[in-house]
């Protein structure tokens, strides 16, 4: 495992309030955003691509919380979805919007994998990212509205993310889908 | 902490220091990865950051790790998924160049076969589905008409078997009857026979009676009239008596005729008899009281018809098992 660098940690300042602006920011086809977390999520490895889109240097990424991304338009239910799933070893596809440290936000196609060390444990967790299509950002784009408006009618942060996933697994089984089959959809442009 | 600090008081850093750190953190990255731990990477050295060697080697470096990665992860876990038969899973070729993009190609080739061999199993499936229910219909369907079939021909046959012993027995009746007609009709000729003794001794009777009147003369003149009359009465019965014993030799003929046809017709019946039993055991299977039970029980139509439809229905479970 690499060693973290001094400069990271409680020591770097956090000042992050970051308000998005609604500008959109894109990246190559063949660019993948790479980032590994521990197994609470804290940031051990982003590359250089993640620090270039994210617009955050390195030394403040080292250690924090993968969160520090997150765009409000993301509904929780499907982080709730993110997590059970790689806790129960399995990889996850998902299309994700993300907050850059300069407003900006970017969608990506996130493939996120548990890591699993010699012993067969799992050791951390590991996310590409990918340039989705923008037929398929405009599929999605509509469901997370749903979903966030679904959630924001709960004051409780856990009877938000209930609620924003009962209701995805209600769209989903009415499309009859699963989510996984619906971003493998979005993503080759077959039928879901 | 206090690194950190020290750090910020003491920027300056020594360059040759800084490439060997460089150096020799990066070789342990390098060394861990090909040992096979693809979670290493090459962080930043302090110091090194205005090095743009030694930045754009880290670029590089990560890179490949990054690429490397990224390739165990999607091969592992597209060939996983094919394997789950969740084909819709496939090797995100974007990231990947040249060598990396050609396998991850031959994966998704190799995917899409596997997809394309199941698509096969399963229409062969649907066809041998297909095939199970149609023989099954067949099957069931032949089965009910040979049982609708046996349970009519058994019912036939119990009717004629019923009907020819009855007839046997109407056969022999008429054989008994026609033996005391005979009996009968013998008796007849021996009282007919006395009859006819009778009038040949009253004949004789008359005659002497006859010529002893003449031999009176006058006196016996109506004496002779009366002997006249007897013998005419005798002759009478004589006649009589020959045309009963011709009639009744005529209905001993007919009697005789008619016994002999019932014989025979009994006889055919009872030739037909064991026929009937045939019929009956070929349908019912073996007829309960045989004494040939030491034979393992002959099977028939019905339980056989039934036989068949089960040994149908197991094949038929197991080849619907295999869809």
């Amino acid at each position: 495992m690499p060693s973290l660098p001094a400069t990271t940690g409680a020591v770097v300042p956090v000042a992050r309030t970051v308000r998005p602006t609604g500008v959109e920011r894109s990246f190559g086809p063949d660019d993948v955003i790479v980032t590994k977390t521990d197994l609470k999520g804290r940031i051990t490895y982003a590359n250089d691509v993640f620090c270039r889109v994210s617009a955050i240097a390195e030394p403040d990424l080292l250690g924090r919380p993968h969160s520090v991304i997150r765009h409000p338009g993301m509904p929780k239910a499907v982080f709730q979805l993110l997590w059970d799933t790689i806790r129960s070893r399995q990889e996850l596809f998902a299309y994700v919007v993300n907050l850059a440290g300069d407003g900006a936000h970017y969608w990506v196609l996130a493939h996120v994998t548990p890591s699993i060390g010699p012993d067969g444990e799992v050791v951390g967790y590991h996310s590409n990212r990918r340039l989705p299509s923008p037929r398929a950002v405009r599929e999605i784009e509509p469901l997370y509205r749903d979903l966030v408006a679904e959630e924001r009618g709960h004051a409780r942060s856990s009877d938000a993310a209930r609620a924003g996933r009962e209701l995805l697994q209600q769209v989903l089984a009415d499309r009859g889908t699963t989510y996984d089959r619906l971003v493998w959809s979005l993503a080759t442009g077959a039928a879901a | 902490m206090s690194r950190v600090l020290r750090l910020r008081r003491e920027p300056q850093h020594d360059e040759a220091e800084v490439y060997r750190e460089v150096v020799a953190q990066w070789l342990a990255v390098c060394r861990a990865a090909a040992s096979g731990d693809l979670e290493a990477r090459a962080m930043a050295v302090p110091g090194s950051e205005h090095l743009a060697d030694v930045t754009a080697l880290r670029s590089a470096l990560n890179l490949l790790l990054d690429r490397t990665d990224a390739y165990v992860r999607e091969s592992a876990a597209s060939l996983e998924a094919a394997s789950d038969e969740r084909f819709h899973r496939q090797f995100l070729l974007n990231g990947m160049s040249s060598s990396f993009r050609t396998g991850a190609g031959t994966i998704n080739r190799a995917g899409a076969h596997m997809a394309e061999a199941r698509r096969g199993l399963d229409a062969a499936a649907g066809e041998r589905h297909q095939l199970a229910d149609r023989l099954e219909d067949t099957v069931m369907s032949v089965a009910e008409q040979v049982a609708a079939a046996s349970t009519e021909l058994g019912a036939t046959a119990a009717g004629l078997s019923d009907s020819a012993h009855h007839a046997v027995g109407e056969a022999d009746a008429a054989s008994t009857t026609g033996a005391r007609l005979t009996e009968a009709a013998q008796e007849i000729q021996d009282v007919v026979r006395v009859i006819s003794q009778i009038a040949a001794q009253t004949q004789l009777l008359a005659l002497n009676a006859t010529i002893e009147a003449a031999r009176a003369g006058d006196a016996g003149r109506g004496f002779a009239v009366v002997a006249t009359e007897v013998k005419q009465l005798a002759d009478t019965t004589a006649t009589s008596a020959e045309r009963v014993v011709a009639q009744v030799q005529t209905m001993q003929e007919v009697v005789s005729a008619s016994t002999g046809a019932m014989g025979s017709v009994g006889g055919t019946v009872r030739e037909m008899s064991p026929m009937v039993d045939a019929v009956r055991t070929a349908v019912d299977g073996q007829v309960r009281g045989d004494a040939d039970v030491l034979e393992a029980p002959a099977q028939g139509l019905a339980h056989l018809a039934e036989l068949l439809r089960e040994e149908v229905g197991t094949f038929l479970a197991v080849m619907r098992e295999r869809g």
